[in-house]
């Protein structure tokens, strides 16, 4: 099984990234943005040759000698997992390559493109290998160089001092994070005294503290409440396409573990890392979207709805955990296709968002939705491609998020259908109202984001002298909004390819029961025939143009449309104890109650996690730093004295447990 | 296939002529209700043709998506009337509750994406609140059709209309469930007591603040789409509710669906007269009852199992 000579795309991939990373050094800094970016999309080009052959032929690689890791070699797995997840990464990454290289050029703070290269290929090899690895010692290796790299990029603008503090706050997160999976994996060496994924098998009591551990340390990464603190940090902080990448790629490397680890060589058998996870699941689907819908900056809004997605797939994960612990194989591998789905068209749409985001982020200058407004005018392509990822991401018809929330949706329906339990069948029957209530919110969001910055009136100067993107910052957004067209009208194929990959095509009928085609069909041809019957309406008789409807008052200003915070605001009301959320009003004038001259209106809601315990938590840890650093005094009598002192200790500790 | 072709046929029947006769014997029982003498009950017919060939009055703020929007959702709604057991015969083409729902949202994402477009207060104010109450809706119907679903274990709709176990008397799971989509249908068709469709006085409006600026052929379309959706959901309802009564035979269905969906049209017509309309903001405590209902047909179903 094992072969020693890595095959032909996975080193034209690697030589392409490794040229992205270098040539830059040797040009002039004009010179820096066409070529890497041409080199990193050959090289995804190449990844996606390698996903589509790994997944017809599975093998195992190991690197020669020198590469040996002192306890073990540097080993990698191809097999149809790796397969999708090397396949998502290739085509976001070429997507976002594609819309770099001028976006990078519009930056005003010019970052130096030396160091982002770089660490944009360290990033792209690093997501390989740990999507790819087979043992713990590779896969740490390739974690830690992905959080360094990531770290680098979400510094590409380090002369802004907000961008400073969220890099610390990123790295923080990601130190935790490998304290934990680092953690498990010592634990589980322990156990079965290998590094080898292959040969972990552990069930029962025994597994449940590494199986506790390794989910900790994993949905850190993912950004599962309450550990989702990084990412509205991280993300507005970085670049567009990077925030793309980490957003659609990076995070999904963690769940890219779970399912490995928990699932597919289940290596872990345990009953608590599934509810944890459902239960993680849950919470962070519900606080994401409803902390999305207070948000008014561009990229934090985006953030939060990565949150929320986390949340939707790490439920998909966790329920068909619980499905083969209660013995429903055909429901587990139904919700197994749906964390896969959605894992995939997550990438797709909310790569698309971030472009677009980075796109009227760089056009208009502004990041403050309620700035904006009307720039679907301006900016009609980025706007139709926001449209087709925010329908997406609302799961509409025929969109690949619609895929992915059929069948968790379908998954959860026939547990609790078949499930023999009864209080199984009642919880998977909660899950899915809870699930659509979120759904409903994720598309108050939706029509929020798109509404406002696109659709109205503009709302500032800004906004209106915002233009349409370069050709290929669009062709970058259109190739992945065409891609969630795809994917979604393509889903029953691609289930039918998944279910062959995973071995379980013997299982059940298709996954899929959906009649796509007529519904396609259908579709088509009702909107077409809809659309040609009013544009033969309005041929044959001109519409008159007039202003809007204004109750006869007169002069609607910009100012009385709908903005972001008014749009959020019934529902903020309603979930007004987890914001925190009040409504100050003031009246002003000789005759405040019936003559108001001047009438002020403030907002407040308070991200209560982070003010109530992240923030006594980091003070805390602070305050006890500033004790320890009492201990440096310069002086070296005290050093020597703190050495000795720490020497009996440890002889102290070690005669003890001799 | 022939049976098939009947069937298609029927349906499509239905889904021209239908909705506006409904709308018309609304608004015909309310004005007798209100000893006036009211319109014709074909007149929202003519309403229609009339619309259909006027010019529009359009807004200058307004863009491409404002004009396509009525396009989109109408076609949505006419899929979800498609793959709906609504007229009490099996659906031609076999969706499922995710698909319906879904086919809902989309509907309801294009008018709230047109209400922005225009550019006013009432627009964003309408889609605003919309969205709001949709929260509330959404889980409703999920959990409504998913009560549905299990009690007749299986997960197309088709099944609704076809009962395999033909039990009846189903231990309240398909009254509660008929209760909830009837409530959740108050909001999505906009009657009293969530929203007042006879006045015009802006402020009071959801979902009708959405569709004011639309006018002329569109708004023939967006007036034609409201009464499609009151059709579908109500024949929805009363599938339940044949259900519960055990009838299987095909002409029964067709008939006692028809009859069931006169009468909560006179129902909804009295409500009209007689109800007064709720502040908005305790729409959803009377929501919440709806989401109730499910919930308690839900746990029905499952521990019947």
């Amino acid at each position: 099984m094992a072969q020693l000579s890595p095959s032909l795309p996975v080193v034209i991939t690697l030589v392409c990234w490794l040229f992205a990373a270098i040539y830059p050094f040797f040009r002039e800094p004009r010179d820096r943005y066409q070529a890497p970016a041409g080199a990193v999309m050959l090289g995804a080009v190449s990844c996606l040759w390698c996903a589509v052959s790994t997944f017809n032929h599975p093998a195992v690689r190991s690197l020669p000698l020198p590469f040996c890791l002192t306890v073990v070699s540097a080993s990698f797995r191809f097999d149809w997992l790796s397969a999708w997840f090397l396949a998502t990464l290739a085509v976001c990454t070429f997507a976002s390559a594609l819309f770099t290289s001028s976006y990078m050029r519009l930056l005003k703070t010019a970052p130096d493109m030396r160091l982002f290269w770089a660490s944009l290929a360290g990033l792209l090899v690093a997501m390989c290998g740990v999507i790819t690895s087979d043992n713990a010692i590779t896969f740490l290796i390739c974690w830690e160089l992905m959080a360094v790299c990531s770290a680098m990029l979400v510094f590409t603008n380090h002369r802004e001092r907000a961008t400073r503090s969220a890099g610390l706050i990123y790295i923080g997160a990601t130190r935790i994070s490998t304290l934990f999976v680092a953690g498990a994996f010592l634990w589980i060496h322990a156990i079965t005294h290998s590094w080898q994924f292959a040969s972990w098998h552990l069930s029962g009591t025994i597994a449940t503290g590494p199986a506790v551990l390794l989910v900790v340390g994993l949905v850190i990464k993912a950004g599962c409440w309450p550990f989702h603190l990084w990412l509205p940090a991280a993300h507005p902080a970085a670049p567009a396409p990077v925030s793309a990448l980490m957003s659609g790629v990076m995070v999904k490397t963690a769940l890219y573990a779970l399912i490995r680890f928990f699932i597919v060589s289940s290596a872990l058998h345990s009953a608590v890392a599934a509810f944890l996870l459902l239960a993680l699941g849950v919470v962070t689907a519900f606080w994401g979207v409803l902390f999305t819908l207070l948000q008014r900056d561009l990229k934090r809004l985006l953030a939060y709805s990565t949150v929320e997605n986390v949340g939707i797939i790490t439920v998909a994960i966790g329920l068909s955990m619980t499905a083969s612990l209660f013995g429903d194989p055909y429901a587990a591998m139904v919700l197994l296709t749906a964390a896969l789905f959605g894992v995939l068209s997550h990438a797709l749409f909310k790569s698309v968002l971030f472009l677009s985001a980075g796109a009227v982020d760089e056009t208009a200058d502004c990041h403050d939705i309620d700035r904006l407004g009307g720039l679907g005018r301006r900016m009609p392509r980025t706007f139709l491609n926001t449209l087709v990822a925010a329908a997406s991401f609302c799961s509409l018809p025929p969109f690949a998020g619609f895929a992915t929330e059929w069948m968790l949706f379908h998954g959860s329906l026939l547990i609790a259908i078949h499930a023999v339990q009864p209080e199984l069948r009642m919880g998977a029957l909660l899950l899915l109202g809870w699930l659509s209530l979120v759904g409903a919110l994720a598309m108050t969001t939706c029509i929020r984001f798109t509404g406002v910055i696109f659709l109205g009136r503009a709302r500032s100067r800004a906004a209106e002298k915002a233009h349409e993107c370069t050709r290929s910052m669009q062709a970058g957004m259109g190739t992945l909004s065409l891609l969630t067209v795809v994917v979604g009208l393509g889903a029953p194929q691609i289930t039918t390819i998944l279910a062959r990959g995973m071995g379980r095509s013997s299982l059940l009928p298709a996954v899929w029961t959906l009649p796509t085609a007529e519904l396609v069909l259908l579709m088509v041809t009702t909107t077409g025939l809809l659309l040609a019957w009013l544009q033969r309406r309005d041929h044959n008789q001109a519409d008159s143009r007039v202003p809007a409807w204004d109750c006869g008052a007169g002069g609607l200003s910009v100012r009385m449309q709908a903005t972001a915070e008014s749009f959020a605001q019934p529902i903020a009301r309603m979930f007004g104890s987890i914001y925190r959320y009040a409504i100050d009003v003031q009246f002003d004038g000789t005759s405040p109650r019936l003559f108001p001259e001047q009438i002020t209106v403030e907002t407040h809601s308070e991200a209560t996690l982070e003010s109530r315990v992240y923030e006594p938590l980091v003070r805390t840890i602070g305050r006890l730093g500033e004790l320890i650093s009492r201990l440096q005094t310069g002086s070296i009598h005290i050093y020597l004295l703190t050495m000795f002192a720490t020497l009996l200790l440890l002889l102290g500790i070690a005669g003890r447990y001799r | 296939m022939s049976i098939y072709l009947v069937r298609m046929a029927i349906v499509t029947c239905e889904i021209v002529l239908l909705p506006l006769l409904l709308i018309g014997i609304l608004r015909a029982t309310r004005s007798r209700l209100q000893k006036r003498k009211g319109p014709r009950i074909f007149q929202p017919f003519y309403d229609f043709m009339r619309l259909t060939r006027k010019s529009a009055v359009v807004s200058e703020e307004t863009g491409p998506l404002f004009r396509g929007a009525p396009a989109a959702s109408l076609a949505a709604l006419l899929i979800l009337a498609l793959v709906t057991p609504w007229s009490g015969l099996a659906a031609p083409i076999s969706g499922d509750l995710v698909l319906f729902v879904f086919l809902l949202a989309a509907a309801r994402m294009a008018s709230g994406l047109a209400a922005l477009d225009t550019g006013t207060a009432f627009g964003g104010l309408g889609a605003s609140r919309e969205s709001a109450l949709s929260i509330l809706v959404e889980p409703t119907l999920v959990l409504a059709l998913a009560a549905g679903a299990i009690y007749e274990g299986n997960l197309t709709l088709n099944a609704l209309c076809q009962p395999a176990n033909g039990r009846g008397g189903s231990a309240y799971v398909m009254p509660l469930a008929a209760a909830a989509i009837w409530l959740a249908a108050a909001v999505e068709t906009s009657r009293m007591p969530v929203e007042d469709p006879t006045t015009h006085l802006e402020l009071t409006m959801i979902h009708e603040a959405q569709m004011l600026e639309y006018s002329g052929p569109r708004l023939a379309l967006v007036e034609y789409q409201s009464a499609l959706k009151l059709t579908v959901l109500y024949g929805l309802i009363s599938q339940f509710i044949l259900n519960e009564m055990a009838i299987k035979s095909s002409i029964a269905r067709v008939s006692g669906t028809f009859g069931l969906t006169i009468a909560m049209v006179v129902a909804a017509a009295v409500m009209d007269v007689f109800l007064v309309r709720l502040h908005w903001r305790k729409l959803p405590d009377l929501l919440t009852f709806g989401l109730a209902f499910s919930l308690v047909a839900c746990l029905l179903a499952a521990l019947r199992g």
